[in-house]
Order: structure tokens, then sequence, then C-alpha cells
């Protein structure tokens, strides 16, 4: 059924500026409070720190006690997906299938590319042709974008010359630039490609549109042999098949031997929040490359165009055009991705803090689903209650907690003059603070299990034979990379959210060694 | 399927319960710890306070009570010791071989920590004299040493110290006056007086006692009448004060059981200097320094 949601000018705001009036300031106050309340914890616990060193110290170790339950409490959880990945990658997924009727079913895969290099599409093609289903039923949609360099676009011909008889069908578009309404971005580029794609292939071909499942991929996602088969399994068991999004785990390791540990660190982290997720799905939104039937995405409107984190966007949208039914299904199964990596290990910094702030961007969804759920009436109050609180906790421990943890403790000892300085509370705070620090960082050796049991073979030409080992003792970066890759670029988009100073879409460099010159 | 994510459902429900449970239990008494307050049987809590002891020498031994606790070494060179029993005094007391004991009654208040800086020289300091002239060469060259330090002893340093005790009614052109870090200290005949110039509230540990803190007092009545004061070079809270022909290094302290240190003996014509972060002495034409 159509829903009416979807037809307002609400559906598609990217911003407060495609508002005016009253919704105006209400959109813009909701882009300021994710930043607003962020700062002003920080603020306030530095003002705390010095007119109550004594309760802050309180507070402040009460919170650390807090975090390190957590932080048990995640591993659970982390545990327990990863056995169930773990499960999934050695099932026979066909065996399974056999009891359904599933042949009829297209997988249309979706690859956005801007200027990376041809053997990390071929790659990424490669693992289509390995992939566990008849490529028949396989409708590639390669999407390029007018913006990109010529020299881009020619050798997207020739790749596409290459493949294109290897899959049913294959469908190489170009994203005009400079569309009105539009950001440039892989939100954009995306959904002028299944439009495209819709009209040329699925309606000229008669194929129905609840038989085709698409995966929205990155370029440089290389799909392990079962994923169509464990995605289809999952689409046909589903009680709500086409009011679901289907999320695989992104694991960053396609270049994993390459990358510094810096990378690997925040990268693996990524990962690991994926797949606690996986294991809490009532909290869970697409992320990244995530699978949907074509029927839900069409009925949504595909893509949003005039945003950055249109991954997590699409699910908010579906939520929000459904009138509240709409889930994401965990698949505990995982697709392959690029780590940061750049010639030099500062660009790589540079790199992974700017993709950071790129997923921290996705604070830019807070004011639209707020905004949505005071307009969309239909959906039950405490449904929406639910999904705000644990957005906005997701927001303010992404930017806060890690601050709070390594050097907010540190502030009523610093502020809290000579008569908080006598107090054994002041004496204890700093050894407390490290126990718990180190204590939680115990649940590193989980961390180091799971990383470790992704990792692919070493690639002959890998000449350091120190790199597993150092694979191992990298979680030491942990308390460095949670704040500088972590708590600081969420601050920062947060920061340029709450000021309207907008971001655009940044393309992460993609780079493998001996690809790239 | 609905019915197995149901159960996990719950199974996750149950836990996050258990995981508030335990946080709603542990967290008092890990505020409890950290304040100061320890378990004494079911739901009681007893305070206890700490003492803290800095400014050791390596490998100090500590005793508490008589009983050694802690002997310091190069890196660690404190003494933190909590969970005491309060309004008590503990005797503390620091001892090294070839140096002065130290000892000290200090009183230990409710979830507070009483601090106190340690203070041992070595029983003999080493005097190092500085030749008036360089040895070894044919003629008698003058050494440079000798001669820029005797010009100090000739024309002490003067500081005009008078604004920063506009309200006082001292004569301070009389009286011997040294301020470090906001810390004033002047002689009124066998006693040292001490002030404190900053900001109420940030006073030094010399300063207070048993957490409450004085900013103008006597710390110290010496045997004699003092003929000059000077802070020990790197600290605030001791001076070196010249009685007669003797030199005491003297802890500015409230408490009675402060330390005085002889630190060199002489002539009647002795007097001493802090210059370059070291206590030059003059006893007559020799001229030296400390090794402290």
């Amino acid at each position: 059924m159509e829903s009416d949601y979807k037809k307002t000018k609400y559906y598609r705001v990217g911003r407060a500026t495609d508002l005016e009036g009253s919704e105006y300031k209400l959109y813009r106050c909701l882009e300021i409070l994710p930043g607003a309340v962020s700062w002003l914890t920080l603020i306030l616990l530095a003002v705390l720190s010095y007119f109550i060193p004594f309760y802050c110290a309180i507070g402040i170790i009460a919170f650390d006690f807090y975090w390190f339950l957590k932080t048990i409490y995640f591993s659970l959880y982390l545990r327990a997906s990863w056995k169930k990945i773990q499960i999934n990658l050695e099932t026979d997924w066909r065996e399974r299938l056999s009891r359904f009727k599933y042949t009829h079913i297209h997988q249309m895969v979706i690859l956005p590319f801007y200027n990376e290099d041809r053997e990390i599409i071929e790659k990424s093609l490669d693992s289509l042709i390995n992939s566990d289903w008849n490529h028949k039923k396989i409708i590639v949609v390669l999407a390029g974008e007018e913006r990109a360099k010529d020299d881009t676009k020619k050798m997207a011909e020739e790749v596409v010359e290459k493949y294109a008889k290897k899959f049913g069908h294959f469908v190489y578009t170009i994203h005009p630039a400079g569309q009105p309404d539009e950001m440039p971005g892989k939100g954009s580029n995306i959904a002028y490609a299944i439009e495209k794609t819709r009209i040329d292939v699925l309606d000229k071909n008669g194929i129905a549109y609840e038989d085709v499942l698409v995966s929205a991929f990155d370029i440089d996602t290389i799909v392990y042999p079962g994923y169509f088969l464990c995605l289809t399994w999952n689409f046909l068991i589903s009680e709500h098949p086409y009011r679901t999004s289907f999320q695989p785990v992104p694991v960053f390791n396609n270049n994993i031997w390459e990358s510094p540990a810096i990378s690997r660190v925040v990268a693996s982290s990524g990962s690991f929040w994926q797949m606690m997720q996986q294991e809490r799905p009532e909290k869970l939104a697409t992320f990244s490359s995530h699978s949907v039937c074509f029927k839900t995405i069409y009925d949504a409107g595909f893509w949003q165009k005039n945003i950055v984190s249109e991954d997590s966007r699409i699910f908010w949208n579906s939520l929000l055009a459904f009138d509240g039914d709409y889930r994401t299904t965990p698949i505990y199964y995982p697709v392959s991705m690029d780590g940061n990596l750049a010639p030099t290990l500062w660009q790589t910094a540079v790199n992974v803090y700017k993709q950071q702030r790129r997923w921290a961007w996705g604070a830019e969804n807070f004011p639209y689903i707020v905004f949505g759920f005071i307009k969309n009436k239909k959906i039950p109050f405490w449904r929406k209650f639910y999904l705000t609180s644990v957005v906005f906790e997701g927001l303010w421990s992404w930017s806060t907690n890690s601050l709070i943890i390594f050097v907010s403790g540190w502030l009523p000892i610093i502020l809290g003059g000579s008569a908080f300085s006598y107090t054994v509370i002041s004496y204890n705070l700093p050894v407390i603070i490290r126990d718990m620090a180190i204590f939680s960082m115990l649940g590193l050796f989980l961390a180091v299990l799971v990383s470790m049991s992704f990792l692919p073979p070493k690639p002959a030409d890998h000449k350091n034979r120190f790199t597993k080992m150092f694979m191992v003792f990298q979680w030491v970066l942990v308390p460095f990379t949670v704040i500088v890759f972590g708590s600081i670029p969420a601050l920062d988009a947060q920061t340029r959210l709450m000021f309207g100073k907008y971001m655009g879409f940044w393309v992460t460099p993609k780079h493998r060694a001996g690809l790239n010159k | 399927m609905k019915e197995e994510q149901k159960k996990n459902r719950t199974f996750r429900l149950i836990r996050l319960m258990a995981f508030i449970l335990v946080f709603i239990i542990i967290t008092p008494f890990i505020v409890s710890y950290a304040i100061g307050d320890m378990p004494d049987g079911w739901f009681n809590f007893r305070k206890t306070g700490g003492i803290y002891l800095f400014d050791f020498p390596n490998g100090s031994e500590v005793y508490l009570d008589g009983q050694l606790k802690k002997t310091t070494n190069f890196i660690q060179r404190d003494f933190f010791v909590k969970g005491l029993k309060p309004n008590t005094s503990y005797d503390l007391s620091v001892k090294k071989e070839g140096y002065n004991n130290w000892n000290k009654i200090i009183k230990v208040e409710p979830n507070l920590v009483t601090e106190s800086s340690v203070f041992s020289l070595p029983i003999v300091i080493p005097f190092t004299e500085v030749p008036q002239y360089i040895v070894g060469t044919k003629e008698k060259k003058v050494n440079t040493e000798y001669t820029k330090v005797s010009q100090v002893f000739s024309k002490p340093l003067s500081v005009d110290y008078s604004k920063d005790f506009s309200s006082s009614t001292i004569n301070f052109s009389l009286i011997n006056l040294v301020i470090k870090r906001k810390s004033a200290i002047w002689s009124d005949g066998r006693d040292i007086m001490v002030r404190w110039l900053g900001e109420k509230g940030q006073e030094p540990l010399m300063f207070c006692e048993n957490h409450v803190c004085r900013t103008e007092s006597v710390v110290a009545s010496l045997p004699g009448t003092i003929k000059k004061l000077d802070f020990l070079p790197g600290r605030t809270d001791v001076v070196v004060v010249l009685v007669g022909k003797d030199i005491y290094a003297v802890e500015i302290c409230h408490n009675n059981s402060k330390i005085l240190q002889k630190i060199y003996t002489g002539t009647d014509k002795a007097n001493f200097i802090i210059y370059n972060d070291n206590i030059y002495i003059k006893d007559g034409v020799k001229i030296g320094y400390l090794e402290i």
C-alpha cells in the first residue's frame, strides 16, 4: 500500500534549509541537539570538576564502572555474533535452500565507482563470478560518474566489455553531473543507476520486482561465495520480506596485510560494532553494503540523493514510508571491503579520520528521524521513543564516552583545587580509572581472536614476517584510536551539523599495495 | 523462527537486567571505597584516611608506627598508605644510612589524605672549596668563579618587596626577607616568620596543619639570633638559616615535630648566599659550596 508520508515534502528532506518557517526552526534545533548535548556534557564535566570536584569524581567513577560493564556486555554480543558468522560460513546454503523455490530470484548488484583503479573493480566482479549463484540471474550495475576522469570512463568501458557476457545482465550507467536537488555522492549515483536498470532491464525483460534482491555495495566489496544463497534464504524465511533490509557484516580486510596498525584497529573496531549490532536487530539500521528486495526499495523511492549517509538513511526512509513497519534483519554473513590505506602513514591516518567523520555525519539522520516521527502519526509512540533514544544515545556515546573515560577522569584532579587534592577520592580516582581501563582492555583478547579468524591468507609477495605478531599487539592502540578516530571525528561531525556547516560526500580513496602508482 | 527470536529477546532482556542489577549493587561499594569508606560488617562502612609522603632520598626506608612499610627506589619515590583509622596520630619515620632521620607525628582525618614532604639531608654535607687561584699554572691566575661569587657576596641582589606587603606595618628594610613562589620568609630575632602571598585556598602544604591553613605565622625558633635566611635551592618548604657561626636547614612546618639540621659549622665570619641553585659559603677568605 502506498504510504501517505512518502508523498509529503518531508520525506526527502536533507537539511533544515530544505524547509521554511517553523518547520525550518524545528529541524534546525534537531540538527543542533546532538552536538550541543555532547559539548554540554564535556563542558559540564569541566565546570563540575572545578566547583564540585568531589561529586564529579564520584560520577566519573560510576560512569567508568558502567563503561566497564558495557564492555563485558558487548563482548558477549560480539562472541555470540562471531559464533553465528562462523557457523554461517560453514553452512551448506544450497542444501538449506533446497527446500525452497528460489531459482526465479535475481541478484542485482550495484557497484558505484568514481575514480577507483581497474583492479579494484575487477576484483569485486571476480568475486561475483566466484559466488555460488547462477550467473545468468545476476544483474551487475556498474554505476559511474560523469564528473570522473576521462581515463576512468574509458577504463570502465573496457571492464564492461570484458565482463558483460559473464552475467545475465550488465548495466553501465553514468550519473550526470550537476543535477538539481542532488548532492554528488553515492546516494545520488546509485539512485540514478537503479532507476535506469529498472527501466532498461527489469521492465524490458518482464522481471518481477518481488523477484529481485538488490545488493548496494561499495566498489571494493568482495562477496564470499555463499553470500547470495545466505541472503536469499534469509529473504525467503523472512516474515516480512518486503518490509525488511538485510544487513551483512562488513569486514574491512581486503588489504589488511598492507594496512598500517591504526587503519586495521579502526576498521576492525567498526566491524566489531556491526557484529554486536547484528545481535540487537531492534537497534540495527543498514550500514555500508546492504541488501533489500527491489520491490521494497522501489516502494521506498530508492536512495535519497541530497544527503551523505545514504546507506543508513534508506532504512529511516523506509521506516517512515512504511509507517514504522520496517526492520533490518542481520544475516550474520560477512562481505569483505578495503580498510583505509594510503601511500604514507600520515595520509592513511588523515583518510581514516575523514572516513570516520563521514560515518559520524550519520548524525544528519537524527533530525530527519525525529522530525519524521513528529510528522508521521501512524508510527506507535513507544517505537518512536525507543528508536529516538537508541539513535541519540549512540551519537552521544560515540562523541563523548571515550573522552570521559580516558581524558575527563583527570579533570577533578587538575581543576578541583587544593581542598579536593587532599581527599582520599582524589588519590583513588586515577588508580580506579586506570584499573577499570585495564580490565576493560582484557576484552581485547576476544578482539584479537575474532580479528584473526577473519584474516585472509598472507599474500605471496608480503615480505614482513612480523605482521601477524603486530596484528596481535596492535590492539594496545585502542585507547588512542577510540579518541582520535572515534570521539574527535564524531564531535567534529556533530559540531559541523550544529553550526549548519553541512558536509559533502567524501569518497574514501581506495589503495592497495602494488596496484597504485 | 518467531519463537526463537522471542526466546532470544527474552534472554537478552534478562541479561540486560542482570547487568543493571550488578551496576546498582556494586557501584555504591566502589564509590565508598573510592572516597575512603571501608566495609565494616554487613551494610556498614567506616571512614578512613591516608598519608602521603614525598621528596625522599632514593633508597629510604619508610616506617609507620615502627613497622617498615616501604623502601623507596628510583621509580617509586613516594609513599601512600590508605585505610588508616581517622582521628588517630601515626608515627612516620624515614631512615637512610648516612642521612639524618626524618620523623613526624601525623594525624589522619576521615576521607582525607595528610601530605607531608620528607626532609632528610646527608649527615655530612661535603663542602667543596672554590680556590682563589687556579692551581697548576706557573703564574698565579685568579679563579673567575671565586671572583664572581665573591662579588655576589659583597653586593647581594637587592629586591624591593614592599609592593608585596603594601598593607603590612612591618619595616622590611630592616629585616631579612625572601620571597619565592608567593611564599615570603623573614626573620624576627630568633624566629622564622612565613607568609603566603598567593590566593587564599591555594596555600602550599607548609602553611597547613591537619588541612587548616594559615597565611602568616612563626614556624620555627632558632638557638640564636638569625643573621640571614633563604630558601633551600629547589624547595620552598625548607629554609637555610645562619645563626652565629652555624648554618642550619630548617623545615617550615606548623607541626611541633619540625626538623632542624645543621649543615655547616664555620667561624664568626661565616656567611652564605644562594647562587646558581647552590649554597655558597664565605668564611673569611674561604669560599665554597655545599654539595646537597
